[in-house]
């Protein structure tokens, strides 16, 4: 399937008069139809500068960025506006717009000179809120609205807009756990039933890996790469994320996690819902958790009984105890690593 | 069409009939009612010197009061959106300084036995025109210059800032400078009147302010773009450059216009569009900007009729103008976290 945007050797970055500071260099990624692609990285690693330059809001360095085959720079910004639509984390004056004018601004480069909606227009504004479930405060002001529903109100905007393709930069920052994973469901969603090309940069990163069909990652060292999300965490793209800190990434749970390297170290043996709970305790109490099959660690924690716990924590070879609590275990492990 | 704004617009025409009928029956000299109903009925009044106040003094006056308060207040409610300001006024920026330097150089170093604005002859009245709109278009011009350099709206706000305040120092210098006439001139012109319009030249007065309120009302769809900053506006496919170029033109115009032929006239621009917004309760241009326009047409005759309430004389504009305004802008600030354009 061809892709429906594309870059060509980009380097992003920022012009300083004469000189100019590099972001990231040769990206040769492409967007298909139908996808929800996320974008992710520590933090710096260009991401806003990637998604401003794609959106053709700022200058690449050099290298070209097409939409449909046609360079983003030398569309009109009419053209482009109906290509891509943004979601982003600007404050606006807005607050005193309703709701439905708000979206309705997304129907900007449908409507003519004064603006009049037709009734398609009309019937876009009010698809657009019943997607994202924002129709029953449709007559509010904006500044009522809590930042979850502001941040929808926005969503409903580009979707009003009707563009093959959107842009959101961290669309679920101020979300609350439930409000992130609904938004993320809403645009996977969107993106399969209409066709839709859809990138958003977040830091969510479980949200992201349950979501995401690709992924586009920079890494540490500034470059990118680009793939389907499952192969990427296989291949181990996301360890690469964030070198040089006390970070591992755990393929079991999908997330990361803190793991400190001058530790004692532990290896568990446990069902799955236990294996997690004992590896966080671990981890706060300054234990290293290596992975199940590894030999040599300085304790094994065993789970022989889940009703009533009964957890054994073994040294060096040799049975130390046996614990009925997951307290009890650190209690006793940190008395014997203070000893 | 909602019912506030209908109920708005209404409740305005209706002010500005009354306080335009008010202007016509006060002012310094008493004259009653029903003569001025005969003249302005087209017939003779009981003195010949009536008919010449009513239609040549204060039908224009009238006139010039509603042009130049809508002139102002859509002004003002341009730069406050342009800007992302709620303190932006037409006065801020320093077009009116501009205006005021270039009448200031006519009175002050070229013609400096003027006298009062009513005892000027033809030409020295062109050439304060002249200086006005020059010295407006040359602040224009630098700001027009900086918008393009410069990205930031605030930055370019403070950059008017600091214009006006370089004019205003030379006209400090030129004060210096000039004749005890030259300056009495200039400081009666700096006062604001209304007054200063004769009826022959309100066509001159009325074209370029008309044309460049009905270019504003073409505006509103970009400026509610603008509301949401200039990165959503140009997603939007708002040229953001050419937009903020435009406003600001319409703006130059509708503030020389007004600073020209009746002098510097301060707080309109600023708090009208503020009176607008808690009004219709809302800032969506395209109700915004007609209420603002009659708005600014009614607290204008309003202040008029105020200040020829004393019976020694007429006071200056810019006297009452703070009066009206600073309780308006003391309440949007005191209030500012329940009202929903602030946030």
């Amino acid at each position: 399937m061809k892709p429906i945007l594309e870059t060509h050797n980009l380097n992003i970055g920022y012009r300083n008069g004469s000189s100019a500071v590099e972001v990231a260099n040769n990206i040769n990624i492409a967007l298909y139809q139908g996808e929800l692609v996320c974008l992710i990285g520590a933090n710096g690693t260009g991401k806003s500068t990637l998604l401003r330059t794609l959106a053709a809001s700022q200058r690449p360095l050099a290298g070209s960025v097409t939409i449909d085959g046609s360079d983003v720079f030398s569309l009109s910004r009419k053209r482009l506006s109906r290509m891509l639509a943004i979601v982003n984390t600007d404050s606006t004056q807005a607050g005193g717009l309703t709701v439905r004018e708000l979206v309705a601004l997304g129907r900007h480069p449908h409507t003519g000179w004064f603006g009049r909606l037709t009734k398609s227009d009309s019937k876009a504004v009010d698809t657009a809120m019943l997607s994202v479930g924002i129709t029953d405060k449709a007559n509010r002001f904006m500044a009522e609205l809590s930042d979850g529903e502001r941040q929808k109100a926005m969503i409903a905007k580009a979707l009003a807009q009707d563009t093959p393709i959107i842009f959101l930069d961290e669309p679920t920052a101020f979300l609350d756990i439930a409000s992130k994973i609904s938004a993320m469901q809403l645009l996977h969603e969107l993106a399969h039933r209409t066709g839709k090309a859809i990138l958003l940069s977040s830091h969510d990163i479980a949200q992201v890996l349950t979501f995401a069909d690709r992924l586009i990652a920079i890494d540490g060292s500034h470059s990118i790469c680009c793939g389907p999300t499952d192969d990427m965490v296989l291949q181990g793209a996301m360890s690469r994320l964030f070198i040089g800190n006390n970070i591992d990434f755990d393929p079991s749970t999908c997330n990361f996690v803190m793991n400190c390297r001058l530790s004692h170290s532990a290896r568990i043996d446990a069902p799955n819902d236990m294996r997690h709970i004992i590896a966080n305790a671990l981890r706060r109490n300054d234990i290293r958790v290596e992975a199940d099959d590894a030999c040599g660690t300085d304790f094994v924690v065993s789970v022989r009984g889940t009703s009533p716990i009964d957890i054994i924590l073994t040294a060096d070879g040799n049975t130390v105890a046996h614990c009925p609590s997951v307290a009890q275990l650190i209690a006793t492990i940190n008395n014997i690593t203070n000893n | 069409m909602s019912r506030r704004y209908i109920v708005s617009l209404l409740m305005l025409a209706v002010l500005l009939v009354v306080t335009a009928a008010l202007n016509i029956v006060l002012g310094t000299v008493d004259i009653p009612i029903d003569e001025v109903l005969t003249v302005m009925c087209g017939g003779e009044p009981q003195r010949a010197t009536w008919k010449i106040i009513i239609l040549e003094s204060r039908l224009p006056m009238v006139a010039t009061a509603s042009l130049a308060g809508a002139a102002l207040a859509v002004a003002g409610l341009l730069l406050q959106t342009t800007f992302n300001n709620p303190l932006a006024g037409p006065s801020i920026l320093g077009v009116s300084t501009g205006a005021s330097l270039g009448v200031a150089i006519i009175m002050l170093s070229i013609g400096t036995g003027l006298g009062s604005m009513f005892g000027i002859t033809a030409s020295g009245y062109a050439s304060i025109l002249a200086g006005a709109f020059i010295g407006a278009a040359i602040i224009l011009g630098i700001l027009l210059f900086f918008s393009a350099l410069v990205k930031s709206n605030t930055m370019l706000l403070i950059i008017g800032i600091l214009v006006s305040y370089l004019t205003s120092s030379a006209i400090s210098i030129l004060n210096f400078f000039a004749t005890q006439e030259g300056v009495h001139s200039y400081v009666i012109w700096g006062l604001g009147s209304f007054s200063g319009v004769s009826a022959s030249q309100l066509p001159a007065f009325a074209i370029p302010i008309a044309t460049a309120l009905i270019a504003a009302m073409l505006m509103a769809k970009p400026l509610n773009a603008l509301l949401l900053g200039s990165r959503y506006a140009e997603s939007l496919g708002v040229n953001v450059k050419v937009t903020r170029n435009a406003l600001l033109a319409i703006t130059g115009v509708l503030t020389a216009a007004v600073t020209a032929f009746c002098g510097p006239i301060g707080f309109l621009g600023l708090v009208v569009p503020h009176m607008a917004r808690l009004l219709l309760n809302t800032t969506n241009h395209h109700r915004l900007l007609p209420i603002t326009a009659l708005c600014g047409a009614v607290v204008a005759l309003l202040c008029s009729l105020i200040c020829v309430l004393p019976d020694s004389g007429t006071l200056p504009i810019n006297a009452i103008t703070p009066v009206i305004g600073v309780p308006v802008i003391l309440y949007v600030i005191l209030n500012r976290r329940k009202i929903p354009y602030f946030n």
